[in-house]
């Protein structure tokens, strides 16, 4: 499935949150929502989900509006993973990932074996074995992660959105979260993933997309859009640009003080 | 980790559906009059029109048809109003509903009307919870959230509970404020075939609007956008489960007055057996409050104190303590 938004923009009260925004997300690749606090990430990614109305501009699903798809069908091809997203009541880790096949049951029906086999991979791919049957308040934030993660890949769908999915990990399952990324992409789906990490999003990501301001300030390969001058521009940062063992890599260094 | 094993979902139903039975046929067979019910059912079967025939068709049988109706209605829409706003203190009457009935009831009374013809009394109160219904459909529109609602309900409450103050405080005698402040208080006593026939199609309704949300309401546990991205229309649900609460919680208070605490403490009660699931604790929190509200309705004729102790009454005395050891185990668990 391919996702566009053409001349995006949205407003709340008098603050533009996104200028204006042209771009597209395709199957087989993973693209990285960047861009410091407020430049209009999430913004962008509810958009992009269809859970909020743009104030002017569109946002298409092969061509088809939201309204076209219908929200139920959009939901079996389009998994979203929320920032902070949490489960009100403490239910069972494995019930929490059987939600992720509700878009695919039909009325009254029961789960099929697809559902089951689904459920399992999931967790299985997030290391959620062996907590299926705990409750999500006996959870970490890095366990309740990774479960929640877990829902949104029960659903196989052709793209996964997830909005700063590593943010409460510890590096190894930062690491895992990412290569489980990769491994979506591998299988066909596309991904957009919000980061805060510059390494992670300049190691994983195929293409990169820098919000500022609610603007696409750059939008391409990691290293031309990891550049000096951008990252100046929108961090106000200085970052060390590297290579090991052939993987280029970017580290966020020091801060510039705004002129 | 859990304590508690949970048990089958379908043997948990089962289990309270047959104790709604077995209490609905005790609620039939106790009362003050000495009856002899299996005369009672003879008659009946061969119609007759015995004096035990019509104390079994208009007295016995409405009123425990009447409790099992009320209470499933109350323990149904405390569960799907939890479940909505995601919000263990929420009860059916959170929208506004349940006072609006009482209101129209009372004004049914103030007015003189209710001496005029037998349903007057459960019409105004079904009136009462129309308008409260469109008031808040007017508040909130189409496209507002759940703390809209909620605000919209509080509103419609109070300004509903100001009122019912109103026609207490202007009332003309003593004892039509007696008989208001009775009548608000709950009961099952004296309700007959006509009221039954006049509620159920109401909370039918209802109820089908409730209990088909239960998948929506499991998407919603994972906050609104999830649940929009999982395909559920949000303003749609809230919409449904408005309407749903309005006609089925509309009609118990408009026939029995205001029955507190079954649809607060029912769905608590009974989370943790279905795993906390909202989606699987809509059916049997329905049949909890119906199990709870025809014992406490068995348990007011066998205590036997006159005047007659009044269900909201007892269901408060028993259920607000209830309450207290439920946050004081909650407290020590830390949750």
């Amino acid at each position: 499935m391919r996702i566009e938004a053409r001349g995006l923009s949205c407003r709340v009260g008098d603050t533009l949150l996104l200028r204006d925004v042209d771009l597209a997300f395709g199957a087989g690749e993973m693209v990285g929502l960047i861009g410091p606090n407020g430049a209009g990430k999430t913004t962008l990614l509810r958009h992009l989900a269809g859970l909020a109305v743009p104030a002017a501009g569109s946002v298409t699903y092969d061509g088809q509006s939201l309204r076209g798809l219908g929200r139920a069908r959009l939901a079996r091809r389009l998994a979203y993973l929320a920032q902070d997203a949490e489960a009100q009541w403490p239910i069972r880790v494995d019930q929490l990932v059987r939600l992720g096949r509700l878009p695919h049951r039909r009325p009254l029906a029961g789960e099929s074996a697809a559902d089951r086999a689904a459920v399992a991979r999931a967790l299985r791919a997030t290391d959620c074995d062996l907590l299926a049957t705990r409750r999500l308040d006996t959870l970490s934030g890095g366990e309740r992660m990774r479960a929640l993660l877990a829902r949104a890949l029960a659903v196989e769908a052709e793209m996964l959105l997830a909005d700063e999915p590593v943010a409460a990990l510890d590096p190894y399952h930062q690491l895992h979260t990412m290569e489980l990324l990769r491994e979506v992409v591998a299988r066909g789906a596309g991904v957009v993933v919000v980061l805060h990490d510059l390494t992670l999003a300049a190691r994983f990501c195929d293409r990169l997309v820098l919000l500022s301001g609610g603007r696409v300030m750059a939008a391409g390969l990691p290293r031309d859009v990891l550049s000096d001058d951008n990252l100046a521009a929108a961090y106000h940062i200085r970052a060390l640009h590297g290579e090991v063992e052939g993987t280029a890599f970017t580290l966020p260094w020091q801060r510039i003080d705004p002129a | 980790m859990t304590r508690l094993r949970e048990p089958p979902y379908a043997l948990l139903a089962g289990l309270l559906a047959l104790a709604m039975l077995a209490l609905m046929a005790v609620s039939v067979a106790i009362g003050y009059a000495p009856f002899d019910l299996s005369a009672a059912l003879a008659d009946v079967i061969t119609g007759r029109e015995t004096l035990p025939a019509v104390i079994l068709t208009e007295l016995r049988l409405p009123r425990a048809l009447m409790g099992a109706m009320t209470g499933f209605t109350l323990g149904l829409a405390g569960a799907a109003m939890q479940g909505l706003l995601r919000n263990p203190l929420a009860e059916p009457g959170v929208i506004g509903v349940s006072s609006a009935a009482a209101l129209g009831a009372v004004l049914v009374f103030y007015s003189g009307l209710a001496g005029s013809f037998g349903l007057a009394l459960p019409l105004g109160g079904i009136a009462g919870a129309l308008v409260a219904t469109v008031l808040l459909y007017v508040l909130v529109g189409r496209g507002a959230g759940t703390t809209t609602l909620v605000l919209a309900g509080v509103a419609v409450s109070a300004f509903a509970g100001a009122l019912t103050a109103l026609a207490l405080n202007l009332s003309p005698n003593p004892y039509a404020v007696v008989e208001i402040t009775f009548w608000l208080m709950g009961s099952l006593t004296d309700r007959s075939m006509d009221h039954v026939v006049l509620a159920l199609p109401l909370m039918a309704a209802g109820w089908a609007l409730l209990l088909s949300s239960g998948r929506a309401l499991d998407g919603l546990s994972l906050g609104d956008d999830t649940a929009a991205s999982m395909g559920f229309d949000l303003p749609r649900l809230r919409l449904k489960l408005v309407a749903g609460a309005a006609l089925s919680v509309g009609a118990a208070v408009a026939v029995t007055g205001a029955i507190g605490f079954v649809g607060l403490v029912v769905p608590h009660v009974l989370r943790p057996f279905v795993g906390h699931r909202p989606g699987r604790l809509l059916l049997v929190s329905g049949l909890g409050g119906a199990v709870l509200l025809l014992a406490a309705d068995i348990g007011v004729r066998l205590i036997g104190i006159q005047p007659e102790l009044k269900l909201g009454v007892v269901t408060a005395v028993v259920g607000a303590p209830f309450l207290f050891s439920l946050i004081y185990r909650l407290r020590r668990e830390g949750a």
